[in-house]
């Protein structure tokens, strides 16, 4: 009853019209710059940050909130259209996102995502009305044991995204763990790999690795083979996808709605694997896993639920404790500072308002997201069948100018033209560059967390195994561990009893 | 006309044009927009600081002030590219004791010197820092956790936002001098430390007013002592550094204006006006104090004294607590 | 090298080994410590060893069963399209926006054969313009739009 109450003072915060017009700017801006590769909502959001000062704070927070969320929605269309992911999330929507862009289904794809999205941000809203505070004990649940558990599960999930050679998938990993330490050794302050550039000393972005293996590499294959991306100028049919799409694709929403709902909630990097997560269970579930990579299309529904829904519950470190889990929160908590509210574990009883009506607004500002785009999908299907030789420069542009804004940064912009062409090398040698990615984003969270943990519990290594979730998450890696392996041993077998 | 004659009219002609025109360039500036370098990322109070100064600038200068931030290596990139600019006073630095003080002490290979690349502007504002403990730890003033610390030596844990930070400074002087037996546990950022210090994952740690004032408030934290030789607004109960009987920890994170060096003087001059005057302001102000932070203010030379004794102190401080980079 | 069955696997193996190595020889001055209490050289070199380990079986791997052989790569493509993003990046602080632009479009229209100048002048002046309207206009970023003065 509380809570209806509750949601009712919130919805009559969010409904005044002039918080509907700050919550539709907030979203609409946030998903043209979601679209733009490296212009990322923190540049905007601090951009932004000075008009804020005039509005009411509820206003100015719901603004800066749809902005949030907007563009992880936005995210998700560069990385099926182009193969450009914006931030480590929407790694795995490249995967079946932009193949299935290839087949000419890249309206299908957009749609699919726009409604998983949709159906994670309402559950997620939900879920943070209603339970916002145990979430929040949750993630106090989480020490450096349980970290480095939970990356350890998470770099056991890499493998299963790998779609040919095992052993080449774990290289990669492992070559991406290597490129992750390059910086300062947080523990020591010790700089690792730098080459005494202090360009380098706080490590390499993840915009900057990912625009040039991805976005850079893949332009230059295309020129490679005549310039023509053949099947995205064939005629393309309905641009919403029909029954057996979505009959599909329901499981995957449901399942990437519930794993990115809890994942988002852990400050330190959990958001990033929701996606991972979802993408690795639909693979496992699948009846025909080989299909994944090739354009399923539960490869985009789950992950990208998995995002949207994290987007919303990462909220919940900050509306109940006033603890930012990532840049853009911090911005936020600046904001709050702005207008006088002192962020912390007060803000919830005391200004009911503030928590309500945020929280009211992000269902108001999902249902706008979807409104908005689904009609997008059209425009932005059009715009992939523009002359390649006239896109290509422009989207060259558009990530030269990301890249170079993310810190202002010449050398930045050399550094992603370098992973350009290491890009281009793994994809002639047939190396996937998702697993590298995620071994280079939870690496070092990973070398982080074990020192820390050994640090605080005096060289005890016991640590892992005798705190319930650590050991939990660690027994779930080894089972996932057992899975994979299981198959490939047993053709091993069977091959070299045939063979004798 | 005579040879000298000419001459001195030449003379003089010369230096009525050079006065007019160094004069038409001090009426002009600013003639186009003027950056602050900020070395930080945006977010964060030092950006938010920043931008709430640039906003004001751009009104009492007629011409707008944007912020670029140049974030990384202790902020040790957005000084040297602020060194690099030219002198014309259309390059601002938002320095701070990590770009200013401590990297060049730590021996951070920078190529700027803090006191001869710039030139100082003003003192933007300072803050000093916490020790906090997780209440079931059960102390509430430095002397409990002494006593703690004697009676189960070797146990006890602090966290900070990393490695060589001002804060894990503040830890181990704190450690040395108060003589408590703690182990320093390194975090990538000041939130993850304080959360960590919130969930009693480490019951001790060294954090800002502005983030741990409300979980003090609260009863979730316990603040031991502030450092610096006053107390701050947000939590006045808490004893700062004489009080508890540590003077060595009079040590505070401080922002200040720097542009680099060979700015004309009258522009110096104009920037320490302005930036003062906005300093007074009663909104700007507030916002400070509500952030734990003191406002700065006084003459370039003030600011100039300040940063050269802050030199020395860091210089001191890594010797004796033997933080280093390898 | 007509033993190797999958030139791709075990250049790709070789890769591996090549990097994990020149790790190991980069890092080779960090400090060890133990693993109860790890220095920050500890973790590389267990993964930088990982890496070789794993680069040999790919190589091995590449040896023994039949795969796949990569296609020559074409320089022109690959040397343009990143010398396109790289002078965008050395001009945009001194040349500005719009010779930035314009240079990174002559180089990424040169990457294909027997291109159209004129349409490629176009094409530099209309992403001049957007890339002033979204960038500049829209998005208050803080580069120059004309060269600057030598400084």
């Amino acid at each position: 009853m509380e809570l209806l109450h509750n949601l009712g003072l919130g919805f009559q915060v969010a409904l005044s019209v002039h918080n509907l017009l700050y919550c539709f700017g907030g979203v609409l801006l946030g998903t043209l710059i979601g679209v733009l590769p490296g212009i990322g909502p923190v540049a905007t959001i601090s951009m932004l940050l000075p008009i804020t000062f005039q509005l009411e704070p509820v206003s100015a927070l719901i603004m800066l909130a749809g902005i949030y969320y907007g563009a992880q929605y936005g995210g998700s269309t560069s990385a099926i259209l182009v193969n450009l992911p914006g931030e480590a999330s929407s790694v795995v929507t490249c995967l079946d996102g932009y193949a299935m862009a290839r087949k000419g289904r890249a309206g299908h794809a957009l749609a699919v995502a726009a409604i998983g999205s949709f159906v994670a941000g309402c559950v997620a809203t939900l879920a943070l009305a209603a339970f916002a505070p145990p979430l929040a004990e949750l993630a106090f649940k989480f020490g450096a044991a349980e970290y480095f558990s939970l990356m350890v599960l998470g770099l056991v999930a890499a493998v299963v995204l790998a779609q040919g050679n095992l052993m080449k998938a774990v290289a990669m990993i492992v070559f991406g763990i290597l490129l992750g330490l390059v910086g300062m050794d947080t523990v020591t302050g010790d700089q690792r790999f730098t080459f005494d550039r202090p360009e380098l000393s706080d490590g390499i972005g993840f915009v900057v690795v990912a625009m040039g293996l991805f976005g850079f590499a893949e332009i230059i294959v295309n020129l490679e083979r005549g310039g023509s991306r053949e099947v995205l100028s064939q005629k393309i049919g309905r641009l919403l996808p029909d029954r057996a799409d979505m009959k599909r694709a329901w499981g995957a929403i449901a399942r990437g709605t519930g794993i990115g709902s809890l994942l988002g909630v852990l400050p330190g990097g959990g958001a990033t694997l929701g996606s991972f997560a979802s993408y690795m269970l639909e693979k496992r579930i699948a009846r025909e896993p080989h299909r994944f990579g090739q354009g399923a299309i539960e490869g985009v529904a789950g992950p990208e639920s998995a995002n949207n829904s994290g987007a919303q519950t990462s909220f919940i470190p900050m509306l109940t404790l006033g603890i930012p889990p990532n840049a853009v929160m911090a911005l936020m908590v600046g904001a709050m500072t702005i207008h006088g509210i002192q962020p912390g574990p007060q803000v919830m009883s005391r200004q009911p308002e503030l928590f309500w009506g945020m929280i009211a607004s992000m269902w108001i500002g999902n249902l706008f997201l979807v409104v908005l785009n689904l009609p997008l999908i059209g425009i932005w299907v059009k715009l992939l069948s523009a002359p390649y030789r006239l896109l290509y420069p422009a989207i060259l542009l558009f990530c030269a100018v990301g890249v170079y804004s993310l810190q202002s940064s010449v050398y930045d912009v050399l550094l992603a033209s370098g992973f350009g062409l290491l890009g281009y090398v793994f994809i002639r040698l047939g190396c996937e560059p998702a697993p590298f990615l995620l071994g280079f984003v939870l690496g070092p969270m990973l070398e982080d967390n074990f020192r820390r943990a050994l640090t605080i519990s005096k060289g005890d290594l016991s640590v892992f195994v005798t705190r319930p979730l650590s050991a939990t998450l660690l027994g779930l890696a080894l089972l996932l561990l057992l899975a994979v392996v299981a198959p490939t041993v047993r053709r091993v077998r069977e091959q070299a009893f045939r063979e004798t | 006309m005579s040879e000298a004659l000419r001459r001195l009219a030449g003379g003089l002609l010369a230096l009525l044009i050079a006065g007019l025109s160094t004069a038409a360039a001090a009426q002009a500036w600013p003639a186009r927009p003027v950056r602050i370098i900020v070395p930080n990322s945006a977010g964060g109070i030092t950006d938010v600081n920043a931008r709430r100064l640039a906003e004001k600038l751009s009104a009492a200068l007629g011409q707008q002030v944007v912020v670029e931030n140049k974030p990384g290596a202790s902020g040790t990139i957005g000084a040297s590219a602020a060194a690099k600019a030219k002198p014309d006073g259309y390059t601002v630095f938002f320095g701070s004791t990590s770009s200013l003080a401590l990297s060049p002490a730590l021996g951070v290979p920078t190529d700027y010197d803090p006191l001869k690349s710039f030139d100082p502007v003003i003192l933007f504002g300072s803050t000093p820092m916490l020790v906090i403990a997780h209440p079931a730890l059960g102390v509430s003033t430095v002397g409990d956790l002494v006593t703690l610390s004697r009676r189960r030596p070797g146990t006890l844990n602090y966290g900070t936002g990393g490695s060589t930070s001002t804060n894990h400074f503040v830890g181990e002087v704190f450690r040395r001098v108060a003589g408590v037996d703690m182990t320093h546990v390194p975090y990538k950022s000041i939130t993850q430390a304080l959360m960590a210090v919130v969930s009693n994952e480490v019951p001790l740690g060294v954090d800002y007013p502005d983030t741990s004032a409300e979980f003090v408030r609260a009863g979730k934290l316990k603040a031991l002592v502030v450092t610096g030789s006053r107390r701050v607004d947000l939590l006045p109960g808490v004893p700062h550094a004489l009080e508890a009987g540590i003077p060595q920890l009079d040590l505070l994170g401080w922002v200040g204006i720097v542009v680099p060096a060979g700015t004309p003087r009258d522009i110096v001059e104009r920037l320490n006006l302005e930036i003062g005057k906005a300093l007074r302001a009663p909104d700007l102000r507030e916002a400070m104090n509500r952030a734990g932070w003191e406002v700065g203010g006084g003459s370039p030379g003030d600011f100039g004294g300040l940063m050269r004794s802050e030199q020395g102190r860091w210089a001191k401080l890594v010797q004796m607590t033997g933080i280093a980079r390898e | 090298m007509s033993s190797v069955r999958a030139p791709a696997d075990f250049m790709a193996g070789l890769m591996f080994v090549a990097v994990g190595t020149a790790a190991l020889v980069v890092g080779r001055g960090y400090r060890m410590g133990s693993l109860l209490s790890m220095g920050p050289g500890y973790f590389p070199r267990i993964i930088s060893v990982l890496l070789v380990g794993f680069g040999l079986l790919v190589m091995i791997n590449g040896l023994r069963t039949q795969g796949a052989t990569p296609d020559r790569p074409l320089l022109r493509p690959l040397v343009l399209v990143l010398a396109a993003v790289a002078a965008f990046g050395l001009g945009i602080e001194s040349l500005g926006l719009v010779l930035s632009t314009a240079l990174l479009v002559a180089l990424s229209c040169a990457a294909q054969p027997g291109r159209s100048w004129l349409e490629a002048g176009l094409l530099a002046a209309g992403l001049s313009l957007l890339g002033w309207a979204v960038f500049v206009k829209g998005l208050g970023l803080t580069f120059p739009v004309w060269p600057q003065a030598a400084g």
